[in-house]
């Protein structure tokens, strides 16, 4: 039962769906039948957007991810480094990614560009305060230990700080995936020209045109990667802490 | 995927002739509004004068005279409403081409309302527009319409025009008219440029000072329109390749309902200082240029 649970909610939803589009155009809201029907016949756009909006997103999320692994680092080694950068890390969160879009395109001009900076924008401070407190939250007894045994801070960090930061970091990275491919679209949306088609450009371009079963389709497309680069995050959350942390286990 | 990955990164092969290289910037998506640009390309109008041209695709809000301007295009399209602005705030262009006479720029109601001209739109209704435009602007300062008529943003989607039949919005004579049709709907175009806001639109823009090579650029791009008017399959097929949300009928559509637009009364290409004066004074009176701007020197034919 526990396993069908989501499986029927699906199917409650796609009634639910099919109810509500019969009392409306197809321009207002398509049925699952419509979104279906314009998926399938344009499948081979959905799936080369998909593959470019995927490039960004995952570009934004490794790029966010190293800045934020080597920020939280240095916090942990210079607190006069956190005290200063802090503000700024929150300054940038607040930054309205959407307004923020349209300058990247004067500054690094239409294409990807756009796309992988405001998917590493917005992916860059959960990672950040994820690290950072994951690096931070060392138990005292085993710092002690390795200070006891003459431990270099690169060794403390590495085989101690970093392995007990994990469970955090991963955390940090499942709120992350999802921004990422938000992220990208929203740069997609202002910095696309078609040129690559990716999912912002063609879903905005589907919907502008009035296309709006095939806008949906779009979208679904956005919705099925982002749900897959989570399954990703969590298969390597499962493989890397694991066997030795329960919180990855359910 | 990886070429086009080295190609974005700058990776493209360098010329290997003495053609002068020229980035034009296009403030929409392609669609037959940028026709006779296209075909001045494929017709090698452009080539024969020297010309190697990249068209640069824009979409919402492109910011052309801005990439112009940081030097990632070396042409623009404009409209010269948005020249005489952008200029005023420091953006070094000026226009030299005008491929629309009229401006394509309106409201769009149903035909069974009634509505015939912007002067019609009667008190209580709400238009769907972009807020803060020099358009908008100009509305609710020309016909007064204070609080009587309503705007709310216009988001690009077409839904709520088709469930209200009182449904009023901000249109291109080249979009959401054919787009309407298209989807069984019988729009009535409500034209900005007779109601008295009539900016040259899809306005070629190149730097000011302007480079040596701009009066053959000129000249090849108007005979990329005359060859457009003349016979536009050949850019037509180019322009339905590059826009797949363009289907034959929808552009066969735009194509007709462009043609007067294009011409207007002055003829393809022309400009006079009239009419950039006229522009000049209006966004004075609307506050959008300064008291004393002159118009002058940004535009030369």
């Amino acid at each position: 039962m526990n396993r069908l649970a989501p499986w029927l909610t699906m199917a409650f939803l796609l009634v639910l769906w099919s109810a509500l589009a019969s009392q409306y155009p197809p321009i207002l809201l398509p049925s699952p039948m419509e979104v279906g029907h314009a998926g399938a016949n344009h499948w081979r756009q959905i799936a080369e957007a998909t593959q470019w909006t995927a490039f960004a997103a995952i570009s934004g999320l490794v790029m966010a991810s190293c800045i934020a692994l080597t920020l939280a680092v240095a916090f942990v080694r210079y607190r006069w480094l956190e005290l200063a950068l802090t503000p700024f890390a929150v300054l940038l969160q607040t930054l309205p990614v959407i307004v923020i879009a349209p300058l990247l395109v004067i500054w690094l001009g239409y294409g990807l560009g756009v796309s992988m900076v405001t998917a590493t924008l917005v992916c860059f401070f959960p990672l950040l305060t994820s690290t950072h407190m994951g690096l931070s939250a060392t138990p005292k007894e085993g710092l002690a230990l390795f200070e006891m045994h003459n431990a270099s801070w690169w060794n403390t960090l590495v085989k101690l700080r970093f392995p007990y930061a994990l469970p955090l970091i991963f955390s940090g990275l499942r709120t992350a995936v999802g921004l990422s491919v938000i992220g990208a679209i929203v740069g997609e949306f202002v910095g696309s020209n078609g040129h690559p088609a990716s999912l912002g450009y063609q879903s905005m371009r589907a919907l502008r045109s009035a296309e709006t079963p095939l806008g949906f389709a779009f979208i679904l497309a956005s919705a099925a990667l982002a749900l897959v680069l989570f399954g990703l995050v969590r298969l390597l959350e499962k493989k890397v802490i694991g066997p030795w942390h329960s919180g990855a286990q359910s | 995927m990886i070429w086009i990955l080295l190609a974005a990164c700058g990776g493209g092969s360098p010329d290997t002739d003495d053609l002068q290289t020229v980035r034009l910037a296009l403030n929409w998506f392609p669609e037959p509004e940028f026709g006779g640009f296209y075909e001045g390309v494929l017709g090698g109008h452009y080539e024969s004068a020297g010309f190697k041209v990249e068209i640069i695709p824009g979409g919402p809000g492109a910011p052309t005279l801005e990439l112009l301007g940081t030097g990632r295009a070396e042409a623009a399209i404009t409209a010269a409403d948005d020249l005489l602005i952008k200029r005023s705030k420091g953006i070094q262009a000026i226009g030299v081409y005008p491929a629309f006479q009229n401006s394509p720029q309106g409201l769009m109601a149903h035909a069974v309302s009634g509505i015939e001209s912007i002067g019609d739109v009667p008190p209580g209704s709400t238009i769907a527009i972009e807020l803060g435009s020099p358009f908008q602007q100009f509305l609710w300062s020309t016909f007064l319409w204070g609080d009587t008529v309503k705007s709310v943003p216009y988001t690009g989607l077409l839904g709520t025009f088709f469930t209200d039949e009182s449904a009023i919005q901000q249109a291109y004579i080249t979009s959401e008219p054919c787009l309407v049709k298209a989807k069984g709907g019988t729009p009535v175009f409500l034209e900005a440029s007779s109601a008295g806001w009539n900016p040259y639109g899809s306005l070629l823009a190149l730097t000011d000072p302007l480079p040596a090579w701009a009066d053959e650029f000129v000249k090849a791009t108007h005979k990329g329109w005359t060859a457009y008017l003349d016979n536009p399959t050949r850019a037509n097929d180019a322009i339905l390749k590059a826009n797949d949300q363009l289907k034959p009928d929808l552009m066969a559509c735009i194509v007709a309902a462009q043609k007067s637009y294009l011409t207007g009364t002055d003829g393809l290409g022309q400009m006079t200082a009239t009419r950039w004066e006229a522009m000049n004074a209006q966004l004075i009176e609307l506050g959008l240029l300064p008291a004393g701007s002159a118009s002058e020197k940004a535009w030369k034919h």
